[in-house]
């Protein structure tokens, strides 16, 4: 039985893996931290909705290298969009701050130079603009583009490549 | 013509009920205003993320942090770019304007912007008018009357400025801690008198090429504005010894400019050695200078990291061995171009006394 004195917490992900982390890398997880808080005495397993198995090794790969020193060295360009867009997911669930902002640098790396259609696709959100309320804010805002620039696409199914 | 949203992208799977609010409405706006806090984010994909939705134009604009900067450099048709930017309300409390080698943009414009978007300059700290040849001292007193606030300014290369563009800046700007006239050839010892009287506090001040200014305008500068940390001087041949001296009661000079000083003797030298902070100083071309005068900066300011000796003759390995004495951790850049006096400057030589030397080349 895991007391709460304990070093080790468990967690238990969505695809029913259970982690013993420390105690330190479950306090950067505040939503963890809050269960903790207000549970009874002995917790014996804190369910992690929205995580899975290889959200929470990336997370642990991210810990030890923090502890070390060494967090710029954490990559998560192996990554494609979607995992990249699950993992941040899965962090701001655990509300874990730090890391949260290293994953929203990357996905603003990655949205970078990219089309309005682009950024809508990715996010997975409705334009519900009218035509006409669109058309009054582009004009509003033609001045910020350049003649050669790229215009804001509204066409989503241009892909990216 | 509704567009309708082509089929979602294959979820994760399925979040639990609410996360998808959660998502759309504290995740995504959390994301990309971080993702508009980043650098490399320019101004224009920043402003493209507007058009992605209702929700998100709202929440980006209520984000005040991310509208205080209008970007317009290299630009055409900048003038008026600037003015329709400035009428939209996100940018009334723009802090930041660069207009830096934009086209189009000409007094007629700022005169305008004095006119109609007159609130929205009331917080500007930086404007920069780097390049921009057709404004005049007319224009520079449009658009100074606009920003009391004004911190740094700059209107590089620009002939058409004057004193009397000067005398409106310091009028209506009292703030100015950071000022480049640099390639404003008019400016006279009566501009640098106003700036001197005017700018107790300045920091930063570049006077590259004004050729018109002599030892009186420079001393005026070196006795009022003793907060200076950052003098340029490049390419002004005309001072002597008589103002260089006086370099010495800016004891916060990090960074100093002679190059071309031709009339620049050891005993100047030696007296701005006095400024013990300096972290980067270019003697290119002082023709008068030798160890003497090396040798005394080189005891005295320590902490140099950026040095160049490019065209002096009159140097030896002598003045290299001081500078190696005390310098040896400190110097990354050294330029020994041209110093046929020191006979041992081979790249691997000049590493042997100073072990974290990187560059080697200052002027072309």
């Amino acid at each position: 039985m895991a007391s709460s004195s304990s070093n080790l917490i468990s967690l238990k992900t969505s695809d029913g893996t259970v982690f013993k982390v420390e105690r330190a890398l479950a306090k950067t997880m505040k939503t963890v931290q809050a269960i903790i808080e207000e549970a009874d005495a002995n917790i014996y397993m804190i369910p992690i909705h929205n995580v899975f198995s290889h959200h929470m090794d990336m997370i642990i790969d991210y810990y030890k290298l923090s502890v070390a020193g060494k967090s710029k060295e954490f990559s998560v360009e192996k990554l494609d969009n979607d995992e990249l867009k699950d993992f941040l997911l899965a962090v701001h669930y655990l509300n874990m701050e730090d890391l949260f902002e290293v994953l929203t640098q990357a996905v603003a790396d990655r949205l970078e130079k990219k089309s309005v259609g682009y950024v809508r696709k990715y996010f997975g959100i409705e334009n519900d603009f009218t035509p006409e309320e669109y058309a009054a804010i582009r004009k509003k805002n033609d001045w910020a583009f350049k003649g050669d620039d790229i215009e804001p696409e509204e066409d989503e199914e241009k892909q990216e490549e | 013509m509704e567009e309708k949203t082509s089929t979602s992208p294959a979820p994760a799977p399925a979040p639990a009920m609410g996360e998808d609010d959660v998502w759309c409405k504290e995740t995504v706006p959390k994301v990309l205003k971080l993702v508009c806090c980043s650098p490399s984010l320019n101004q224009k994909d920043l402003i493209s993320l507007l058009f992605v939705s209702p929700f998100l134009y709202r929440t980006l604009l209520s984000s005040q942090p991310l509208w205080q900067l209008l970007n317009f450099r290299e630009f055409n048709n900048a003038g008026n770019r600037l003015i329709a930017a400035l009428s939209l309300p996100r940018y009334q409390h723009v802090k930041e304007i660069n207009l830096e080698f934009a086209s189009d943009i000409e007094d007629t414009h700022l005169i305008l912007i004095k006119q109609k978007c007159f609130d929205s300059l009331q917080s500007l700290e930086s404007l920069n008018l780097n390049g921009c040849q057709k404004i005049s001292d007319t224009g520079i007193q449009a658009i100074t009357s606009c920003c009391p606030r004004l911190k740094a300014f700059s209107v590089y290369w620009n002939v058409r400025v004057t004193d009397s563009g000067l005398l409106h800046t310091v009028t209506n700007c009292k703030h100015i801690v950071d000022l480049n006239i640099s390639g404003c050839k008019n400016i006279s010892d009566r501009g640098a008198q106003l700036v001197a009287e005017n700018y107790p506090k300045l920091e930063s001040l570049n006077l590259t090429r004004c050729v018109k200014l002599t030892d009186v305008g420079l001393k005026q500068l070196l006795q009022k504005c003793l907060s200076l940390q950052s003098l340029n001087l490049y390419a002004v041949s005309s001072f002597t010894d008589e103002a260089y001296k006086k370099i010495c009661l800016l004891t916060r000079l990090t960074f100093l400019d002679l190059c071309g000083a031709q009339n620049l003797s050891d005993q100047g030298l030696k007296c701005i050695s006095k400024c013990k902070n300096l972290v980067s100083l270019n003697l290119t071309w002082c023709v008068r200078v030798t160890d003497e005068g090396v040798i005394a900066a080189a005891q005295s300011c320590t902490s140099l990291e950026f040095l160049s000796l490019f065209g002096i003759v009159g140097v030896t390995d002598k003045c290299l061995e001081a500078l190696s004495k005390s310098c040896s951790n400190t110097i990354t850049t050294l330029d020994v171009n041209g110093c046929i006096g020191i006979k041992k400057r081979s790249r691997e030589e000049l590493l042997q006394l100073f072990p974290y030397l990187k560059c080697f080349k200052v002027h072309s």
